[in-house]
């Protein structure tokens, strides 16, 4: 362990498309997942982790190493989050919510969540069924009885486009 | 029909993480997404936020009662100008508390007495009030046994000399207190006294026309061993008196001196023991320029310290 050698341990992390990062412990370990792989001693090798790809993985690990070189100042810590999903588009961030669920990361799912709900929040029914994946499977009538029900939450509803 | 599909990865999550990304949204939008699909028509009754951001007032309590889940983690409310808060009462919130909810932020426009029920939630952690809402004085048990966070601006206190003493007294393992005072209605003695706080925000200022309402002699008053943080701005205290604060690394200090104060000499001497408790800081950030009689009473006691050593040498 870090702790008796002196030196950081570092760990192999192998996406599900065979990429192989490596990774400080310490920062890895902030996901509940890997840090029970580590306790259990299960991460003496490569740690597959089947359900991440190279590319989600990769911008997971930046996030790792960012988050966990900041000291515990919440302000900091939620400035660097907030700095980190800035740029990152709505499939980018559909791939790090799933991630950071496998990963058991809940800083992070908190930080991704909190971000899908800000840009749909702006959005129309019909850009997030797309966005999401989701097949209206609604009759028109049934459709038009949940829109009834509830009116007051559509109140000032844009149209549906992708704006 | 041709579905055009971008992303169907994200209709894989379970449920339970539909909820956790609806619980950002205000209440409103997350009922909205009810018209999403079928599996989306109930979601809304699971997410365990109630985040009411200047609705109706009359569609709240109902909402309340409709809402399924046995706990809540977040209750927020922004009130609109003209909310009435005929519901807002002890059986009324007690529908929230009994949901053990763990975070209240509460805004509203005008004086409203809080609830009593509010301040015996053994549950809540993080506790945010704003804009004058009326906080009950001592008669009022205070009893909030896991608040860390409590966030309390331009609130009013029933007894003015109490309220805030009596509130902390009811808050034993508080970490971080945000505590503005910026308007006549809300001016008291800001005695603050906790034995675990770490992160203190004091905001002590006025808007301009309080000169006309400032006739009390307000002091500030800390007492916090396991302060780590502190931010004071002080535009109105006649006297800082402030306890040891051995561990504090961090410290960001505004004083502005703007009112003639009663007895110059004895707050620029105040101010002078305040700034030799910051001598520990790591990271310091002191801002005194309109402040001036300190550097005169600082020059004063040196020259008097000074003399006074030679005296004594001869």
């Amino acid at each position: 362990m870090a702790a008796e050698t002196g030196t950081p341990t570092t760990l192999t992390l192998k996406s599900n498309d065979d990429e192989l990062f490596s990774v400080a412990e310490s920062a890895a370990i902030l996901s509940v997942t890997i840090r029970n792989m580590v306790e259990d001693g299960c991460a003496g090798g490569v740690i597959p982790l089947d359900n991440v790809d190279g590319k989600t993985l990769a911008s997971v690990i930046t996030y790792m190493n960012g988050i966990s070189a900041i000291p515990a100042d919440e302000e900091k810590k939620k400035s660097y989050r907030d700095k980190f999903l800035s740029d990152k588009d709505f499939e980018t961030l559909a791939d790090m919510v799933l991630a950071a669920n496998y990963l058991n990361m809940s800083c992070l799912m908190d930080a991704v969540s909190a971000k899908i709900a800000q840009v749909m929040e702006k959005k129309s029914v019909g850009w997030v069924r797309r966005k999401f994946g989701i097949e209206n499977d609604y009759t028109p009538e049934e459709e038009a009885a949940v829109k009834e029900e509830h009116k007051w939450t559509f109140e000032g509803v844009e149209t549906d486009d992708d704006n | 029909m041709v579905i055009t599909i971008d992303n169907d990865r994200l209709s894989e999550l379970p449920d339970s993480l539909l909820t956790h990304i609806l619980s950002f949204l205000p209440t409103k939008l997350s009922v909205r997404s009810s018209i999403l699909a079928r599996r989306w028509r109930f979601l809304w009754t699971q997410v365990p936020t109630l985040d009411f951001d200047k609705e109706d007032e009359d569609f709240i309590p109902s909402f309340i009662s409709l809402h399924k889940l046995p706990t809540i983690n977040t209750f927020r409310l922004t009130a609109k100008e003209n909310y009435n808060f005929r519901y807002f009462n002890d059986a009324w919130i007690k529908a929230v508390i009994d949901r053990k909810v763990k975070n209240i932020d509460l805004s509203a426009f005008k004086a409203i007495l809080l609830p009593a029920l509010l301040f015996t939630c053994k549950t809540l952690v993080d506790f945010r009030l704003d804009f004058y809402f009326v906080v009950p004085g001592t008669g009022c048990n205070v009893c909030l046994p896991c608040l860390k966070i409590l966030h309390i601006n331009s609130v009013i206190y029933k007894d003015v000399d109490e309220t805030l003493v009596h509130l902390l007294s009811g808050c034993p393992v508080l970490e971080e207190l945000v505590i503005g005072l910026v308007t006549h209605h809300n001016l008291v003695p800001c005695n603050i006294s906790s034995a675990t706080l770490k992160r203190l925000t004091v905001h002590f200022t006025f808007f301009s026309h309080v000169t006309l309402f400032y006739k009390h002699h307000y002091k500030v008053e800390i007492n916090t061993p396991a302060l780590e943080y502190l931010r004071l701005v002080d535009c109105l205290s006649e006297h800082i008196k402030c306890g040891a604060l051995a561990s504090l690394t961090e410290a960001d200090v505004y004083l502005h001196n703007t009112y003639k104060k009663q007895d110059d000499s004895r707050y620029s001497q105040s101010v002078l023991e305040f700034v030799d408790r910051l001598s520990n800081v790591k990271y310091l950030k002191l801002d005194l320029s309109y402040c001036t009689e300190v550097y005169t009473c600082a020059f004063r006691s040196f020259v008097s310290s000074f003399f006074s050593f030679f005296s004594n040498y001869n």
